[in-house]
C-alpha cells in the first residue's frame, strides 16, 4: 500500500520534473596553440570530462552547460553563475569550472504537484589534446573518459566512474567509490576504495590497489600487480608475472606465467600456471589452494599444509611424502612451485582451462 | 587665503587621493592582475538539444575529430504517422512505432515504454522498463522509475537519462513473493510453535498428575504436615520461601567455591561431584515437592466449590484428590491459555494467562517450598534438620519425648513401607505406620489447629 502511494507520488512529480523545456543548454568552444603548454589540466566537479586526441595539433576545449531549473529567469541566472575559466599556470593549460556555491530552493506544496524542477547545473567538457601532451582530469562526482590519448594521463574522481580506452602512455587513476574500466591500455596504476576495476587487453604493467572493490583483468600481455583487502581478484592471463595479495577476497588467475606471487589470508586461491614460468609461490592462511598446471609445464612442486589435506591429481615423481608435505618433480622440471596453506587444503591438477 | 586658492588646494588634495588610492589598489594586487591577464572566461551561447547531442552522449567512442560547431538541426524526415499531445497509459505498455512521431511526452504507469520512432517530449515509465531501439529518438529526458532503461546503440536522447529505484518488475514481484512466503512461513512457524507448546503443556499436566500421585502415595504424612504448616502459617511460609529463593544464588556460589577447593585433591573430586549432585537433587525435591504442597490448598478450594455445587452431601477431600484438583487447576489453566492462541483475535488472552500463570506459579512455589522448609521436610516443628528423620514423638504439651512405640515385626528386615496416609497430629507428634496394615493409633484430639485432612479416600490408592 505504501509502495503504491510512493509510486503514485513519483509518477505525479517526476514526469513534470523531467520536462524537456526545463533544460537550458549553452555551449562554448575554444582552441589554443600548444606552444608553451606542458600539460593540460581540467577541474570540473560535477560534469563529465572526455579527453581525446586532437586532429590539428591544437588544444580544443568544448563545454556544454546543462541547466535545469524552473523558469527561464532562474535557468539564466544559474547559467550566468556557472563559469568556465581557462588559464595558464606554470606552463599548464588549466580549465576550471566554477559552479554556484549555494542554492536557495523554495518549494511550496502546490509546486511539487505542478511545474517544478530542482535546480541543477553541470558542465560537460570535451577536451582534445595534441599527441603526447600529459592530461590531468579532476572531478568529484563526474565521470572521466579518455580515448586514444598518447600522453601521460592522471584521472582523479571521487564518486564518478572512469573509463580509459586506447592509452599509449602511462595512466594513473584514483577514485573513491567510482568504478574504473579500461581496454587496450599500457602501463596503469589504479587506486580505488570501493569501486570495481575492469580492464581488458592491457599491454603494460597494471598495478591496482583496492579496498573492497573487485578487480577483473581480461588478457594482460605484461605483468599484473593487485592488492585488495576484501575484493575478489580475477585475471585471465598475465604473461610476464603476477603479484596478487588479498586479505579476505578470492583470487582466480587463469593463466599465469613468469614470476607468480599470490598471497591470501582467508580467501580461496585458484591459479593456472603455464610456461614460461620462472617461479611460483602461492600462500594462503585459511583458504584452499587450487593449482592447475599446464600440460607442458615442468616444475618442482613443494606443497605444504598444516591442517588441511593435499591432493595431487597428475603424474609426479615424488621425493618426499608425508601427511602434511609433498615434494615432487613434474615432467623433470626445475621451476620452483611452492604452495603453502595453514588450515586449507591444496589440490594440484593438470589442464589448460579455468582452475 | 582667498576663495580661488582654497578651491585649488582642495582640488589638488582630491586629485592626490584619487591617484593614491589607485596606486594602492595596483600595489595590493599585483599577482592577481597578472594572473587575470592570462585567464579567460569562456563565452557560452544557447544551443538546441540536437547540436549538444555529441557532447551529451555518454557511451561509445567518439571520432577523433573536432566536433562541428553548433549548427542548425537538420529537419527530420517526414513522418508517416504523427500523434499530437501526451500519451499516458496506466497498467499497459506503450509502443511508439518506427515511423511514428509523438509531439508530446509519453508516460506509462505500471507499463513498459518501447520507442522505435521519435518522441519530441520526454519518456517516463513508472514501474516499467523503457526500451529505446537504434532508431529511437527522444528529444526530452528518459526517466524510468522502478524499472530499467534498455538502450540500443544509435538511440538518441536529447535530455537526461534517469533511472530511479532501479528495480525490475520481476525483481519487485520476486520480492513481493518472497515477503508473502516469509509471512506465510512465519505464520506456520508461529502456529506450529503454539501447537507444540499446547502439547508440551498437556504433557506437563500429565507429568504433574503423576508426581501428585507419587508424592501423596509415598509421603502422605510429610506432605500433610507441610500443607498443615502452610495453612497455619502462610505468611511465614511465603517469607521462608522467598528467603530460600534469595539464598539460591549465594548458595550456588558457595557450593561452587567448596567444589573448587575440593577438586584440588584427587580424593576431593568425587566429594565435589557428590556435593553438586546432592545440591541439584535437593533443589529438584524442594521445587517439585514445594509446588505440590502449594497446589493442594488450591485443589481443596476447587474441591470445596465443586462440592458446594453438587447436591450430594459434602465429603472431606483426600490429600490425593486435593493435589489432583490443584494440579488440574493450575496446569489446566496454562493449557487453556495455550489453546487461546488458536482462537483468532484472542491470542492476547493466552499471553495474559501465561503471565498470570507464571506469577501465581512462582507464588505457589514459594508458599510450598517455604512450608516445606518450615516443617523441616514434613517432620513438623519437633523434627530435626540432621539427621533428617522423623523426630521423636512429643507429647501434646511439647515438654519432652514420649515413649517410642515398639517397631513391628517387619520393621527391621522388611522393605520400607510407605508412610501412612493418616494425617499427622498437630504439634509434630507422629507415630510410625504399622507395617502390618493395621490402623494407626488414633491421634490425640486436636487442640488448637485441627488438621483439615480427613481419613484417606477409599477410592484413592492407599498404602499396601
Amino acid at each position: 500500500m505504501n509502495q503504491r502511494i510512493v509510486w503514485t507520488a513519483l509518477a505525479l512529480i517526476v514526469p513534470t520534473a523531467a520536462r524537456a523545456e526545463d533544460v537550458w543548454r549553452e555551449q562554448s568552444q575554444m582552441a589554443v596553440d600548444r606552444a608553451g603548454v606542458s600539460a593540460v589540466e581540467v577541474f570540473n566537479a560535477r560534469g563529465e570530462i572526455l579527453a581525446r586526441p586532437s586532429a590539428d595539433g591544437r588544444i580544443h576545449v568544448q563545454a556544454l552547460k546543462v541547466v535545469r531549473a524552473t523558469g527561464p529567469a532562474r535557468r539564466r541566472e544559474l547559467s550566468r553563475e556557472t563559469v568556465v575559466e581557462t588559464s595558464r599556470q606554470d606552463g599548464r593549460f588549466v580549465v576550471q569550472v566554477r559552479y554556484p556555491q549555494r542554492h536557495t530552493v523554495r518549494v511550496s506544496l502546490w509546486k511539487t504537484f505542478g511545474d517544478f524542477t530542482l535546480p541543477r547545473v553541470d558542465v560537460r567538457i570535451v577536451l582534445e589534446v595534441p599527441a603526447g601532451l600529459p592530461v590531468v582530469l579532476n572531478s568529484t562526482s563526474g565521470d572521466l573518459r579518455s580515448e586514444d590519448l598518447a600522453g601521460v594521463q592522471t584521472l582523479r574522481t571521487t564518486s564518478g566512474d572512469v573509463n580509459v580506452q586506447g592509452a599509449r602512455a602511462p595512466v594513473q587513476v584514483s577514485t573513491t567509490s567510482g568504478d574504473i574500466s579500461g581496454s587496450d591500455i599500457g602501463n596503469a596504476r589504479v587506486v580505488t576504495v570501493s569501486g570495481d576495476l575492469d580492464f581488458s587487453d592491457s599491454r603494460g604493467v597494471i598495478i591496482a590497489t583496492s579496498t573492497s572493490g573487485d578487480v577483473v583483468v581480461r588478457g594482460s600481455s605484461d605483468s599484473l600487480g593487485v592488492r585488495t583487502v576484501s575484493g575478489n581478484v580475477e585475471a585471465e592471463g598475465a604473461r610476464r608475472g603476477v603479484s596478487v595479495s588479498t586479505t579476505s577476497g578470492d583470487i582466480r588467475i587463469r593463466r599465469a606465467s613468469g614470476n607468480v606471487q599470490i598471497a591470501s589470508q582467508s580467501g580461496e586461491v585458484a591459479a593456472g600456471l603455464a610456461p614460461p614460468l620462472h617461479s611460483a609461490n602461492i600462500e594462503a592462511s585459511s583458504g584452499d589452494i587450487h593449482a592447475k598446471l599446464a600440460r607442458t609445464l615442468g616444475c618442482r612442486l613443494d606443497v605444504r599444509t598444516s591442517n588441511g589435506t593435499i591432493g595431487i591429481e597428475l603424474p609426479v615423481h615424488a621425493k618426499t611424502v608425508t601427511r602434511r608435505m609433498i615434494t615432487a618433480v613434474v615432467r623433470e622440471g626445475t621451476t620452483p612451485v611452492q604452495l603453502r596453506t595453514s588450515s586449507g587444503s591444496i589440490t594440484v591438477t593438470e589442464g589448460e582451462g579455468r582452475p | 587665503m582667498t576663495q580661488p586658492a582654497k578651491l585649488g588646494v582642495a582640488a589638488l588634495g582630491v586629485a592626490l587621493l584619487v591617484l593614491g588610492s589607485g596606486a594602492m589598489r595596483g600595489w595590493g594586487r599585483p599577482s592577481v592582475s597578472q594572473a587575470w591577464a592570462q585567464s579567460q572566461t569562456m563565452e557560452f551561447k544557447p544551443v538546441p538539444p540536437e547540436s549538444a547531442e555529441a557532447l551529451e552522449r555518454r557511451s561509445g567512442r567518439h571520432p577523433s575529430s573536432i566536433p562541428a560547431p553548433p549548427a542548425t538541426p537538420e529537419p527530420p524526415s517526414p513522418p508517416v504517422v504523427t500523434r499530437s499531445g501526451d500519451i499516458t497509459r496506466i497498467g499497459s505498455d506503450i509502443h511508439i512505432g518506427k515511423d511514428e512521431v509523438v509531439d508530446g511526452s509519453v508516460i506509462a504507469i505500471q507499463g513498459d515504454v518501447r520507442v522505435d520512432g521519435h518522441v519530441r517530449g520526454s519518456v517516463s515509465s513508472t514501474g516499467g522498463d523503457v526500451y529505446l531501439s537504434s532508431t529511437a529518438r527522444v528529444d526530452g529526458d528518459v526517466v524510468s522509475i522502478g524499472g530499467e532503461l534498455h538502450e540500443e546503440p544509435g538511440a538518441s536522447v536529447g535530455g537526461q537519462r534517469s533511472t530511479v529505484l532501479n528495480m525490475t518488475r520481476e525483481r519487485h514481484l520476486r520480492r513481493l513473493d518472497g515477503r508473502l512466503r516469509d509471512r506465510l512461513r512465519e505464520d506456520i512457524e508461529e502456529q506450529t510453535g503454539h501447537a507444540a507448546a499446547l502439547v508440551a503443556r498437556m504433557a506437563w499436566l500429565l507429568i504433574w498428575l503423576g508426581i501428585a500421585w507419587g508424592v501423596t502415595r509415598f509421603a502422605p504424612v510429610r506432605t500433610s504436615t507441610a500443607v498443615d504448616m502452610l495453612r497455619r502459617e502462610p505468611g511465614m511460609s511465603l517469607l521462608v520461601g522467598f528467603l530460600t529463593a534469595l539464598l539460591l544464588a549465594p548458595s550456588l556460589v558457595a557450593l561452587a567455591l567448596v567444589a573448587a577447593i575440593l577438586c584440588i585433591t584427587i580424593i576431593g573430586i568425587p566429594l565435589a561431584v557428590g556435593a553438586l549432585l546432592g545440591y541439584v537433587a535437593l533443589l529438584v525435591v524442594v521445587c517439585v515437592w514445594g509446588v505440590l504442597i502449594g497446589v493442594v490448598p488450591v485443589g481443596q478450594f476447587v474441591g470445596a466449590r465443586l462440592a458446594a455445587r453438587s447436591s450430594a452431601a459434602p465429603q472431606p477431600l483426600s490429600l490425593l484428590r486435593a493435589a489432583v484438583y490443584g494440579v488440574i487447576a493450575i496446569e489446566g489453566t496454562r493449557v487453556i491459555g495455550e489453546a487461546f492462541h488458536f482462537v483468532p483475535f484472542l491470542g492476547w488472552v493466552g499471553t495474559l494467562i501465561k503471565v498470570v500463570w507464571w506469577i501465581s506459579g512462582s507464588l505457589i512455589l514459594m508458599f510450598g517450598a517455604g512450608a516445606l522448609m518450615r516443617s523441616k521436610f514434613g517432620q513438623g516443628p519437633g523434627g530435626r534438620w540432621w539427621p533428617l528423620r522423623p523426630a521423636r514423638p512429643v507429647d501434646s504439651s511439647g515438654s519432652g519425648p514420649v515413649a517410642q512405640p515398639s517397631p513391628g515385626p517387619a520393621a527391621a528386615g522388611a522393605p520400607a513401607a510407605p508412610e501412612s496416609t493418616s494425617p499427622p497430629p498437630p504439634g509434630g507428634a507422629w507415630a510410625p505406620p504399622d507395617p502390618s496394615g493395621a490402623a494407626p493409633p488414633s491421634p490425640p484430639a486436636p487442640t488448637v489447629h485441627p488438621s483439615p485432612w480427613a481419613p484417606p479416600d477409599p477410592g484413592a490408592p492407599g498404602p499396601a
